[in-house]
């Protein structure tokens, strides 16, 4: 429960912090189309991270790689 | 045909309802159907190798070589279609737990073989995704199925987007003088929300909730628990495990052609496992063609309620799951990006408007010596990738 509430303060902190930001304009958007800056770059290699990260620790989840299956060696 | 035990109408029911999702999936892709836009190809090797189990102590670790394959083609201007392909080859070490007769047993060598079929729809400045796939080893079968609306605003500064999904997941026993009842059956429930923000022309942030429901058989058939009175038992896990992870990233543009990504990932779940995990990767063009990547990730967790180092007849869950201890673990390595376009075109071949490749080098390391009596596991990670843009 508490960590609903955490996650429903971070939720509304970002919404209200966003309504203040100044508007980011589609011509002031070049460096963000860059490569370095995508979130996720390399979607196979975060597929493959993830996979490594399950089988061999507890934690799961939250970064958004969807997949199945076990490979649990 | 009389179903006579609980485990077979349980699979019947899962068996029903994954064949609609796919069914559902499957119509929905065809529907959707029109042809153009960016279409990508990537191929992607990794080879895995770590020094020690993370389920017998002082047992050698396991190598595994992984082929990822994956296809987006646009069928319309608004359409995609994504295909993905993978292959694993795993080689562990053949064990056996003295004393008992029908010995715990892994195979020396496994293959697992993963495809899944996707189909994104844009609708405005929303995004509609829905797609399914597949994974079969040995002694592990799984189907999943997914969903995902994304809808973006405030002059596309923001997007939040929801995604759901669902696995169906089989589980056979290689274990020598199996006794018990397998094939059993495990289902996952994922509901996950996120939020991304531009903050500045240089600034890009992202939060993130998931939430999960993992119910049926969650042990590992083949092990078995030595107890502190030498006796010997199989491993049990609880059948029900509600999981919440929430993470938080940014990504900041620096002035010298370079950027710093930085998560954290906050974790806990109804077992009593928490954990925190924070990322940090460097980026800097080195040429215009040429990136470098650096990287640290440190991760620290909690023990699951039921583990114990050293389980005796009392422990009711008992287990030597080594994913459920006390640990810390970090990892540090480097990645080359490069952009062969130029190249590629001065040779004469121009199949693709981009094509990259990359080849990155990761060392991960568990820091619990001292508790286990032992070096923690070390495992060096090396992935070689190829991507063209059409």
């Amino acid at each position: 429960m508490k960590l609903w509430l955490l996650v429903l303060m971070l939720l509304s902190l970002f919404f209200t912090g966003c309504a203040t930001l100044e508007r980011v304009q589609p011509w002031e958007r070049e460096v963000l189309a860059d490569p370095i800056m995508q979130l996720e770059p390399d979607p196979q290699e975060a597929a493959l991270d993830e996979h490594i990260f399950s089988t061999r620790e507890g934690s799961a989840g939250g970064y958004g790689a969807a997949g199945g299956g076990c490979g649990c060696n | 045909m009389q179903l006579t035990t609980r485990s077979q109408k349980l699979r019947l029911t899962s068996h029903v309802s994954r064949l609609t999702a796919f069914i559902l999936i499957a119509h929905c892709s065809l529907l959707i159907a029109e042809a153009k836009a960016e279409d990508r190809f990537s191929i992607k090797y990794q080879h895995y190798e770590d020094d020690k189990s993370i389920y017998y102590k002082n047992t050698k670790g396991v190598t595994s070589d992984r082929w990822l394959v994956a296809l987006t083609k646009a069928i319309t201007e608004k359409t995609s279609l994504a295909l993905n392909y993978g292959v694993d080859a795993i080689s562990s070490a053949s064990w056996k737990v003295d004393g008992v007769t029908s010995a715990s047993r892994r195979a020396g060598e496994e293959d697992r073989h993963s495809g899944s079929l996707g189909v994104n729809h844009t609708i405005g400045k929303a995004t509609v995704s829905a797609g399914m796939g597949l994974s079969r080893e040995n002694n592990y079968n799984s189907d999943y199925v997914y969903a995902s609306v994304g809808q973006e605003f405030n002059k596309r500064n923001t997007n939040v987007t929801l995604t759901v999904s669902k696995a169906w997941d089989d589980i056979y026993s290689t274990k020598i003088g199996e006794s018990r009842d397998f094939p059993r059956d495990k289902e996952t429930s994922t509901l996950a929300l996120s939020l991304t923000q531009t903050i500045t022309p240089w600034t890009i942030a992202a939060i993130g909730h998931e939430y999960s429901t993992v119910d049926g058989y969650q042990a590992h058939p083949e092990n078995v628990v030595q107890l502190s009175n030498g006796s010997f038992t199989d491993e049990l896990h609880p059948e029900t495990r509600y999981r919440n992870a929430s993470v938080i990233r940014v990504n900041q543009y620096l002035p010298w052609r370079g950027a710093i990504h930085a998560d954290y990932r906050y974790y806990n779940d109804s077992w009593g496992i928490d954990s925190n995990t924070l990322g940090l990767k460097y980026y800097q063009y080195l040429y215009s063609d040429l990136i470098l990547r650096a990287r640290y990730r440190y991760y620290s967790q909690g023990a699951a309620d039921f583990y114990s180092e050293n389980p005796t007849t009392a422990d009711r869950l008992p287990t030597i799951d080594g994913k459920l201890r006390d640990f810390d673990s970090e990892l540090y390595g480097v990645k080359f990006i490069y952009n062969i376009t130029k190249l590629a075109n001065k040779m004469g071949l121009k199949a693709a408007e981009k094509i990259n490749l990359d080849v990155k080098y990761d060392r991960y390391q568990q820091l619990d010596g001292i508790t286990r009596g032992e070096d923690g596991l070390k495992a060096d990670i090396v992935q070689v990738g190829l991507g063209m843009e059409f």
